[in-house]
């Protein structure tokens, strides 16, 4: 009885075997892409930096021509974090936060093209790729703690706004630029306010209006030296590190109050 | 010069930070306060987030209050006894403070909470203090000689059990009292990342009677041992004390306090109180003002903190 309701699925589970096993179509364009550096090392004097993105499209002897030529969008991802976005009501004279959805979003997102989005492909296309903030996919959660996929606009738009304004999502139209015909380049810049964790630089090539090939590699921002020290001793040690900011707090007040004696 | 915070994950212009101390130490030297109340506000003004600003300046309060204290114990004017009750109060207080921070800020309430109290507590205390001193203004200048108040008179706070001796105030009074007012000073001052000297000195002055001539030393001892006591809390606990910011506010808040202790000496005490009051009073109404009028911007963004929001 279990084993004949299964049949059909197991049918389509060979189905679906046999096609992902079959050679892919021969869309021979192949991309390569690295990122300029691997680590963003944030020291006490970090103020920002540039990242630059750059590749290659390979083409071989079968590959089609392309009439519309190539484009280029380039993804810089920050760590996915639940962000929480509140809305202000007024209650008795007062503006309360009240309503709120939370979203698992990336911190950072920064987008680069060769050309304006609406120009580079159909909506549809774009929003499979995820190339722009407003084809993220956000998980939304809901008071009560329930998860959904596409839940209220406005506060999703608010998110949207408010990640734009901050400066954590940024869009570059027509910034990627190709050196040649099928070398290309950008550069990204990284705020000092930028979370730590690992970032995702995604490239996808585009021939005629659809995605064809795709890279992604991965750079690291993280605090060195002594910026790293205290925030570990400050996350992972926070006893010892509450006892010593005392200890520094009690001994400048000290040392103040000898250098400074007026009595 | 850029200067990253990191724990605060923040990049600063460190003379401005710098700077931010010197001039709240200038305050609390002119009028004899720690400046807590102005310097959390102008922080996360400057982009620091709450968190990392209300736990950081008590640490700054540790320092600027350990100079002051050991000055009063030179001069013997510390009743330790006083202080002892108060402290263990504190750091009740404190602990159940640091517990209310962490849950305000999961559930988004924290600006809300602490923008009220600041309304609330800075709009009565400041609007006091002005009423107060204009009046002994007017009264010094019509050199009217008032009868001065008598300070001992008791009242029904005197009259509460478990009374304890406190042979330095020369004060013989109820134990709930004091550990009552030390326990809501921990709290207030841990919540509003404040010392709170400037609730505590009128509350020990004219609730509890203690005399003038320690109530300053006192209150200081009570605030150095409380507010270490809230930094090791809130560092061990929510990891939200920056050391290299709070440094740069101490040293700062230090040599500030210096130049302000020297104009406050040639200002009258009537004027002091009514700058002090004026100024109070100010940082409360622009609280209630962010409270009231429509927001530039209705949505906020943070990432979240604890459970569910």
């Amino acid at each position: 009885m279990t084993l004949r309701r299964a049949a059909p699925f197991l049918g389509l589970a060979v189905i679906l075997a046999a096609i992902l096993a079959a050679p892919a179509p021969t869309l021979a364009e192949t991309l390569v892409a690295e990122v300029s550096t691997k680590r963003v090392a944030i020291s006490s004097n970090f103020s920002g930096t540039d990242i630059t993105v750059y590749g290659a499209i390979e083409r071989d002897g079968v590959t089609v021509s392309r009439a519309a030529g190539y484009d280029i969008a380039v993804m810089l991802i920050g760590p996915r974090r639940t962000m929480v976005t509140r809305r202000k009501d007024r209650v008795l004279g007062l503006w309360i936060n009240r309503d709120w959805r939370t979203y698992d979003a990336p911190t950072f997102y920064a987008l680069a093209t060769t050309k304006p989005l609406a120009e580079l492909a159909t909506p549809q296309v774009l929003d499979a790729q995820q190339i722009g903030m407003e084809n993220l996919i956000l998980p939304e959660g809901i008071p009560g703690g329930i998860e959904v996929m596409a839940g209220a606009a406005e506060f999703r738009d608010a998110f949207l706004a408010q990640q734009r304004k901050a400066g954590h999502y940024v869009e570059y139209p027509s910034t990627v630029r190709f050196l040649g015909s099928q070398i290309f380049a950008v550069t990204l810049p990284i705020p000092a306010e930028v979370p730590v964790g690992s970032y995702t630089a995604r490239v996808v090539l585009i021939a005629d209006g659809s995605p064809v090939a795709e890279h992604v590699s991965t750079v690291d921002v993280a605090k060195i030296g002594f910026e790293q020290q205290v925030t570990d001793l400050a996350t992972r040690r926070g006893v010892v590190y509450g006892l010593a900011s005392v200890v520094i707090a009690l001994m400048t007040g000290w040392l103040g109050g000898v250098l400074f004696r007026r009595d | 010069m850029l200067l990253y915070l990191p724990v605060a994950e923040w990049p600063v212009n460190m003379f401005v930070i710098f700077g931010l101390g010197a001039a709240v130490g200038f305050i609390s030297g002119m009028f004899g306060v720690g400046g807590g109340f102005l310097l959390t506000p102008l922080l996360v003004f400057s982009g620091i987030s709450p968190a990392v600003a209300v736990a950081t300046v008590s640490a700054q309060v540790v320092a600027s209050s350990t100079s002051g204290a050991l000055s009063y114990w030179r001069r013997k004017s510390i009743d330790w006894k006083m202080a002892g009750y108060l402290l263990v109060g504190g750091m009740l207080g404190s602990w159940i403070g640091v517990q209310v921070f962490a849950l305000l800020r999961t559930i988004g309430q924290l600006d809300l909470v602490v923008g009220l109290c600041y309304v609330v507590f800075l709009g009565f205390i400041g609007g006091f203090m002005v009423v107060e001193s204009i009046g002994a203004l007017f009264a010094a200048r019509s050199a009217e000689k008032r009868s001065p108040k008598k300070l001992r008179e008791h009242n029904w706070i005197h009259g509460l059990p478990f009374r304890v001796r406190f042979p330095r105030s020369r004060l013989v009074i109820s134990a709930i009292p004091v550990l009552l007012l030390g326990t809501g000073i921990g709290f207030l001052g841990t919540l509003l990342g404040i010392g709170g000297g400037f609730l505590i000195v009128p509350a020990m002055i004219y609730l509890l009677k203690v005399p003038a001539n320690v109530v300053v030393g006192t209150s200081l001892v009570q605030m150095v041992v409380t507010m270490s006591f809230a930094t090791f809390l809130q560092a061990a606990q929510n990891h939200t004390v920056d050391i290299v910011l709070g440094l740069l506010l101490m040293v700062g808040g230090v040599i500030g306090a210096q130049f302000g202790a020297q104009i406050g000496q040639r200002l009258r005490g009537e004027q002091l109180r009514a700058l002090l009051g004026l100024l109070i009073l100010s940082v409360g109404l622009r609280f209630a003002y962010d409270l009231v009028v429509t927001p530039a911007a209705r949505y906020t963004v943070a990432v979240q903190v604890g459970g569910a929001p």
